[in-house]
């Protein structure tokens, strides 16, 4: 594997109980590029997030994230590690305690000391990024689906993190908001050059954005780029491939 | 689970000692985590208010009602020998040793500990906690350790109202209702209660309560399988965990102290 | 959960409601002073004790002027109990103490019956004519004796 590669897990296994997710799981996800990680329910793809994060810890295998491997390490390194990491979660997993606004500036105001009014101007520009502005002072549960996962997005990327991990950006979501997500993790992989890891399993976003592909199987992993599995022929590939979106070539653009 | 009812009783015995192990361990982070600065008044603020201020009308009507029972019940026992003058003695040794802490706690359990575990638990079904984990926030820090301090703050001054409260339930039914001197119902209380071997034994119970309770209202809430059904197990845990566990203290502690 | 004047205001009564109720508990139902009378100490000793505990009050005329501080052993196998007394009262070197018990089943308290010597005792002085603290198993034992006494006779 080379340096290219922001993470790499090497022969990963994981089992919950009696059912295993991964026996040797291998597979990259390249730096400063925009990467799906596709598979059925239960493939285990938010596993591999939160391994990625180091919220779990494989039985054996390493996961490397800048070389390092994250599942060795002790507490204060994994916070470390995790500062530049921002994840999103499926269900936003905003403090629905707390304002939108307070959710985004959280991480600032735990992390840093900067001063009130520089806070206030960086989380107000942030949700203006994610089209929020007006939304700041209400508590999640008066959000619509879109606006939670846009307020999620602001505050996994407040603190500039080399990395983005998000868990299901796009379920959930009318196609309007879908395109403003998709538009928004474009945005954001451009101008900041951020590693983005999506997994979803909304495939026509995920051919038109990603440009590096993992699917998870039973027994084996898929990698490469979009137009390599497009081409793939192995029956398991096609098959989920093309019962995702019938009728429809992978990679052709909506 | 298989085997002898005998395979089982120990099964479940490991686990029930695992289980404390694993709670003490919590206790620990919790401890560590409150010292920590920052101190997050706010949020202990709020979380007294949870825990204290909506837990009053339970308490103090619990202990109105209370105390009128043992007001009655006290001038019934007393009446048979002559001795009713000394009821309010008997009301407040009665309320301050033993029924104050304890049905305090058993209310605060029911009322607040409850709701604790739950409004953890809810976090961890949707992971708000791990959200927290991925921004190297500490759950502990930011959500436990206020809930768990308020509820030791909380509980002696509930308590303490509580037996206030239900004074007053034993003086109306004693006094305005049963005929015994107003008079002798509070000099009876003055001179039996010492501050030393009866006020301090019940602060201290009230507080050991508390801390048992935030730990294992927390603990349940925080461990909880993130489902609705693992949340609402957590709940019904922490209650029947938090319930027995405040009746074996008061027994060491009753022990150890009221001599 | 929202931060917010009226819930500071509405916790901040909570709080000093329960002290309150907490003071009242210790201090007018407890008995617990915060202005203990004390300064001069002096001693008595005695045979017999009782149920006597240190922090018991010291009384004169019914008036509580002080605390038993200690009580112990001394050579003679006696209960020697030091006193912690009001400085301004003026104990005659001649008065007795006496261990009493309030009420029929009260705790025993220390009562100074003060003598008629215009010498007074000063720190660390020694109360000479003490009087135990009365058992009442004796007395009742005594009663009862009494009375087969009688029977035989």
């Amino acid at each position: 594997m080379n340096g290219a590669f922001h993470v790499e897990l090497e022969h990963v296994a994981l089992s919950f109980g009696e059912r295993a997710v991964f026996g040797d799981l291998c597979c990259g996800f390249p730096r400063g590029r925009i990467s799906a990680l596709l598979g059925g329910s239960g493939s285990g793809k938010s596993t591999v997030l939160r391994l990625i994060g180091g919220l779990l810890r494989p039985d054996r295998g390493a996961v490397r994230v800048d070389g390092v491997d994250v599942a060795r390490l002790e507490d204060a390194e994994l916070s470390r590690s995790r500062r530049k990491i921002g994840m999103t979660f499926q269900a936003g997993a905003l403090l629905d305690a707390m304002t939108v606004f307070e959710n985004v500036a959280l991480p600032l105001r735990e992390h840093t000391r900067m001063p009130e009014a520089e806070l206030v101007e960086r989380v107000r520009g942030r949700l203006a990024d994610v089209g929020l502005s007006d939304a700041g002072d209400l508590l999640p549960g008066q959000l619509s689906g879109g606006m939670i996962k846009r307020a999620a997005l602001a505050r996994a990327v407040i603190m500039e993190p080399e990395m983005l991990l998000c868990d299901e950006p796009f379920s959930d979501l009318d196609p309007l908001n879908v395109r403003r997500i998709e538009a928004l993790l474009r945005e954001l992989n451009e101008r900041l050059g951020l590693t983005i890891v999506m997994a979803t399993h909304h495939l026509d976003t995920a051919f038109s954005m990603a440009s590096w592909m993992v699917l998870l199987g039973d027994r084996e992993t898929v990698s490469g780029p979009p137009k390599d599995l497009a081409r793939d022929v192995t029956p398991r590939v096609v098959e989920f491939l093309g019962a995702a979106s019938p009728g429809r070539t992978p990679g052709a653009h909506p | 689970m298989n085997g002898t009812p005998l395979h089982r009783l120990g099964f479940r015995a490991v686990r029930v000692t695992a289980d404390l192990g694993a709670m003490a361990r919590f206790g620990g982070q919790v401890l560590r985590a409150t010292f920590r600065p920052p101190l997050r008044v706010g949020r202990l603020v709020d979380a007294v208010y949870d825990v204290g201020v909506l837990s009053l009308p339970i308490v103090m009507g619990s202990g109105l009602a209370v105390g009128m029972v043992l007001g009655l019940q006290g001038y019934n026992t007393l009446v048979r020998f002559g001795a009713e003058e000394s009821l309010g003695a008997v009301v407040g040794l009665s309320l301050i040793r033993e029924l104050g802490p304890v049905l305090t706690g058993l209310l605060v359990t029911g009322r607040a500990g409850s709701a604790v575990a739950a409004e953890i638990g809810a976090m961890v079904a949707t992971e708000q906690l791990d959200g927290l984990r991925m921004m190297s926030i500490d759950p502990v820090h930011l959500v436990v350790k206020s809930k768990a301090a308020a509820m030791l703050l909380a509980m002696p001054l509930l308590s303490a109202l509580f037996i206030c409260t239900a004074l007053l339930g034993g003086y109306l039914v004693g006094v305005q209702v049963l005929g015994v001197d107003g008079g002798s119902y509070l000099s009876s209380l003055e001179s039996a209660v010492e501050f030393r071997a009866d006020v301090v034994g019940s602060l201290l119970k009230a507080l050991v309560f508390g801390a048992l309770v935030g730990l294992v209202a927390t603990y349940r809430g925080y461990h909880s399988r993130p489902t609705s059904a693992g949340v609402s197990a957590a709940t019904t845990a922490t209650v029947v965990t938090a319930s027995v566990t405040i009746l074996v203290f008061d027994l060491f502690i009753t022990a150890l102290w009221g001599v | 959960m929202q931060r917010s004047a009226t819930r500071d205001l509405v916790v901040g009564l909570f709080v000093a409601v329960g002290l309150a109720a907490l003071a009242y508990l210790s201090f007018q139902v407890g008995g617990l002073s915060w202005n203990t009378p004390g300064g001069l100490t002096l001693y008595a000793t005695f045979d017999e004790i009782g149920g006597l505990k240190t922090r018991a009050p010291v009384v004169i005329a019914g008036v509580k002027v002080g605390q038993v501080t200690a009580i112990e052993l001394d050579g003679d196998l006696r209960a020697r109990v030091t006193l912690d007394v009001d400085p301004r009262v003026e104990v005659a070197a001649d008065s007795s103490a006496a261990i009493r018990t309030s009420g029929v089943l009260g705790d025993q308290y220390v009562a100074i019956e003060p003598g008629a010597e215009t010498e007074r005792l000063g720190p660390e002085g020694t109360i000479l004519y003490t009087s135990g603290a009365i058992s009442l198993e004796k007395v009742i034992g005594g009663f009862v004796a009494g009375l087969d006494e009688e029977e035989d006779q």
